[in-house]
């Protein structure tokens, strides 16, 4: 099998503004990612179950279910998919307690693409030792 | 060498480029006059050049040392100064060639070298994205793309305290690019 890194890994973007899901779906699209994406933390469930991506990119603040919530319950199904979350300015302690629920990194908005970019590089990296 | 051709700026012309891997041959001879111990560092310098796109052999060592060779090479060039251009940075350096490369080396060599680059070692010094230098005090495990630093050159000025920073619990700052240590000594 060919690692992810240099394949299509699949990336999960999850996000209540159409505006960024699409700009970060163009963003990973261009990066050589095949990318889908879901406006709520309830259909991002459903998507981590049935597509299993390599990696969900998560904003926080979503109505319903938010972010950690979200994050929780991908727990509860997927030990393994590396989770970067991405937050607002003043989300300090929700970084914290995202990083308790063993996501990757967080990411704060208006997000760095480039750091954005590094930090997807070496979470799909990392997933490929780990599997071996 | 000639270091005309070594400073040379813009292309390489056929005859250039020969001397230029006239220089692996050669290489490949002097390693070999030292020895049985040494024979496979001489095939592998020899083939460095060797291969770049087509089929891979895993299981071929000397292809897989060769490759390693000559990723190094691509990425020191792209880090340090040459005639025709600027000096890179390291994550700059390795977004460059996983865009351009990425067919070009096989996939275990370029995620060890993501995985070399992406780990802040103790010690290193990394510009943030605030243009704030620091060096790495400490590493947190967990989130490793985040870790501690001191902070000793803000606003283009030399502090006279550093400032520790913990970027795990800075979300305005983050880490931009590793920094050669000798632009500050």
């Amino acid at each position: 099998m060919r690692p992810a890194v240099m394949e299509k890994a699949r990336i999960l973007v999850v996000d209540d503004e159409a505006h960024v899901r699409e700009l970060l779906k163009d963003f990973l699209e261009r990066k050589g990612y095949a990318v889908s994406t879901a406006p709520d933390g309830a259909e991002a469930l459903s998507a981590v179950q049935e597509q299993k991506p390599q990696l969900v990119l998560l904003d926080v603040r979503m109505p319903g279910m938010d972010g950690l919530e979200t994050l929780r319950r991908i727990r509860a199904v997927d030990r393994t998919v590396g989770v970067i979350m991405l937050t607002a300015l003043h989300d300090e302690d929700i970084a914290k307690e995202a990083m308790r629920r063993e996501a990757y990194d967080y990411v704060t908005k208006p997000v760095s693409l480039r750091y954005l970019e590094l930090a997807v590089l070496t979470r799909l990296a990392q997933a490929e030792r780990s599997v071996g | 060498m000639p270091p005309e051709v070594l400073h040379k700026r813009g292309p390489l012309n056929p005859a250039e480029r020969e001397l230029l891997q006239a220089h692996q041959r050669e290489g490949a001879t002097l390693l070999r006059q030292l020895g049985p111990d040494y024979a496979w560092l001489a095939e592998t310098v020899a083939r460095r050049y060797g291969m770049a796109e087509g089929p891979r052999h895993p299981e071929d060592k000397t292809e897989e040392h060769a490759a390693i060779i000559r990723l190094a090479d691509v990425y020191e060039s792209l880090v340090h100064h040459r005639p025709f251009r600027q000096p890179i940075g390291p994550l700059e350096a390795l977004g460059e060639i996983l865009r351009r490369e990425r067919a070009a080396f096989p996939d275990r060599i370029l995620k060890a070298l993501i995985e070399a680059l992406s780990t802040f070692p103790v010690g290193s010094l990394v510009r943030l994205n605030t243009g704030e230098i620091g060096r790495v005090v400490k590493q947190n495990k967990d989130i490793p793309l985040r870790p501690v630093v001191e902070v000793f050159v803000r606003r283009g000025k030399r502090l006279e305290q550093p400032a520790v920073i913990d970027l795990r619990h800075s979300p305005l700052r983050h880490i931009e690019d590793s920094v050669a240590e000798e632009a500050f000594l």
